[in-house]
């Protein structure tokens, strides 16, 4: 229609029409790119609040990460009291009780962190659809440090390698299959429990030969109050991550009420 | 006389079309970038099902990783009780057992993760195309530690540089070139198998002479000790990860159908 009327006006020499018409389409593609335009940025806001209800998700998956590892840290270090209890000969532990803290004081779980939805906000530069500069600045903060690689947390204390060098294996297999760890569902993939109380069906000599063996090692109760040591700072560590964790979330949630 | 020409003119324009025209154009251009727009997502939801495709092959392959570890593990693990059972004591285990047992014990077969179409689907932010929130969920959970990478799997426990520095290197040599590794197809490349008897045509004299000298060492039984333990925590958490790897691929097939 466009096309007909100009070549019309041209022919026509009507100058006038065809200036109008050359402000039509110049105004039309004009306006028609910038409907458009607002149109993605409106998609843009969508998918900043979708990027930032996953980092959310991402968040409770973290929280759930660092919960799950400091039960599982709890329980290990009361074995590990009861070990040193028994070292020290005080608040009478039985022989049975003494080689099975010894053997859950060594238990590590681990935590792993998701980071997926920052690095691909990252990665795909999405990140800039988050309008506000404060919400920003605490992701980059939360995320510039990756919990799960800290080495406080990564740290395994050599008395894990010296009990269960020690220990015989058919005694070590026992309390594993009596009381390892139990899988249990985290953050859509798999973490573990440990059960806190532990009994074995073991009545031969074997129990109490282990105990006094393991008495008589003089770097028992050194590789031990290592190992709670190393525990405590990791706990105190993963308390504050998740501390982190918790307040970003509310910050996400106060951004997209 | 310019003035009075160009209110002729506006009188005689059709105002009516001008609009007409302006109003085409605008939504000429915006359809035009809608409808592209629109196949654009089409090939994204295309782009998707390969994408879901190709993340139920590296799944396949994970699986197949983690099985063929798994194997290989127990025959590592037989070897390494038979060991702990002739220093024990085991009279039925024979002095050449005994040393091939030593020996294979240390032998490991390290797994890999197949994570290349997850990395595509993340650096590209393609995996906003996924349209299942859950089965985003279940994907960035798989996919948040990397199970080839943990400490736990990729722990090498000391008792192989311990074995394989003390055994007569004349014995490792008929060991590894009889018994040693037998490559297989795993996951489109290769893995490994171990074989689960092993003969050698050597001299008795040679196995005893070796034995003997093993049973001296005082600390052969620590570090055999500790390598069973290494790889049962191996072992449990493979087996757990290959749990979450089947859920997946449940989900994913669920998804699709």
């Amino acid at each position: 229609m466009i096309l007909r009327s100009v070549s019309k006006h041209v022919k026509e020499q009507n100058w006038f029409a065809v200036f109008i018409d050359l402000l039509i389409v110049v105004f039309g593609v004009f306006i028609g790119i910038q409907v458009s335009n607002w149109n993605e940025q409106l998609a843009g806001e969508k998918q900043a609040s979708v990027l930032l209800n996953r980092l959310q998700a991402d968040l409770k998956n973290d929280q759930q990460s660092l919960i799950a590892e400091l039960n599982y840290q709890a329980v290990v270090r009361k074995y590990a009291m009861r070990a040193v209890d028994a070292v020290n000969d005080e608040n009478t532990v039985s022989d049975e009780q003494f080689v099975i803290g010894a053997y859950q004081a060594s238990q590590i779980h681990g935590t792993w962190s998701n980071r997926a939805t920052y690095n691909e906000m990252q990665s795909t530069g999405h990140v800039n659809l988050i309008k506000s500069e404060s919400l920003k600045g605490m992701i980059f903060a939360y995320y510039s440090e990756d919990f799960a690689q800290n080495q406080f947390i990564k740290q395994v204390a050599p008395y894990r390698e010296f009990i269960r060098g020690v220990m015989p294996i058919a005694i070590q297999d026992a309390i594993k299959q009596a009381c390892g760890d139990v899988v249990i569902e985290v953050a859509n993939t798999f973490g573990s429990r440990l059960p806190e109380t532990c009994e074995l069906d073991m009545s031969d000599e074997s129990i109490p030969v282990t105990a006094a063996m393991l008495r008589s090692k003089p770097e028992m109760l050194f590789n031990l109050q290592y190992q709670i040591a190393v525990n405590d700072t990791q706990v105190f560590n993963l308390k504050n991550f998740l501390g982190e964790s918790l307040k970003l979330e509310d910050a996400i949630k106060e951004f997209q009420p | 006389m310019l003035l009075r020409n160009v209110t002729k003119h506006v009188k005689n324009q059709n105002w009516l079309a001008v609009w007409l025209d302006l109003l085409i154009v605008v939504f000429g251009v915006f359809i035009g970038i809608q409808v592209s727009n629109w196949n654009e997502q089409r090939v994204g939801e295309k782009q998707a099902k390969n994408l879901i495709q190709r993340l139920q092959l590296d799944i396949q392959n994970d699986l197949e990783v983690i099985a063929s570890t798994i194997a290989y593990q127990d025959v590592v693990r037989n070897y390494s009780i038979q060991a702990i059972d002739a220093l024990n004591g085991d009279e039925s285990v024979s002095d050449e057992q005994f040393v091939i047992a030593a020996y294979q014990a240390s032998q490991i077969n390290p797994p890999w993760s197949n994570r290349s179409t997850f990395n595509e689907i993340f650096s590209t932010g393609q995996l906003n195309l996924l349209k299942s929130d859950d089965l985003k969920d279940s994907i960035l959970g798989y996919y948040s530690d990397d199970w080839a990478k943990q400490a736990i799997t990729v722990e090498v426990a000391p008792y192989r540089k311990f074995i394989r520095s003390l055994m007569p290197f004349k014995v490792q040599d008929a060991i590894r070139s009889e018994c040693g590794d037998i490559a297989i197809q795993v996951a489109k490349s290769f893995g490994a198998t171990l074989p689960t008897r092993c003969d050698l045509g050597l001299a008795d004299e040679l196995f005893s002479k070796t034995a003997d000298f093993l049973r001296q060492q005082p600390d052969l039984l620590f570090e055999l000790q500790y390598q069973v333990s290494v790889n049962d925590v191996q072992v449990f958490n493979l087996k757990n990860f290959a749990k979450v790897a089947e859920n997946l691929l449940t989900a994913i097939r669920d998804y699709q159908s």
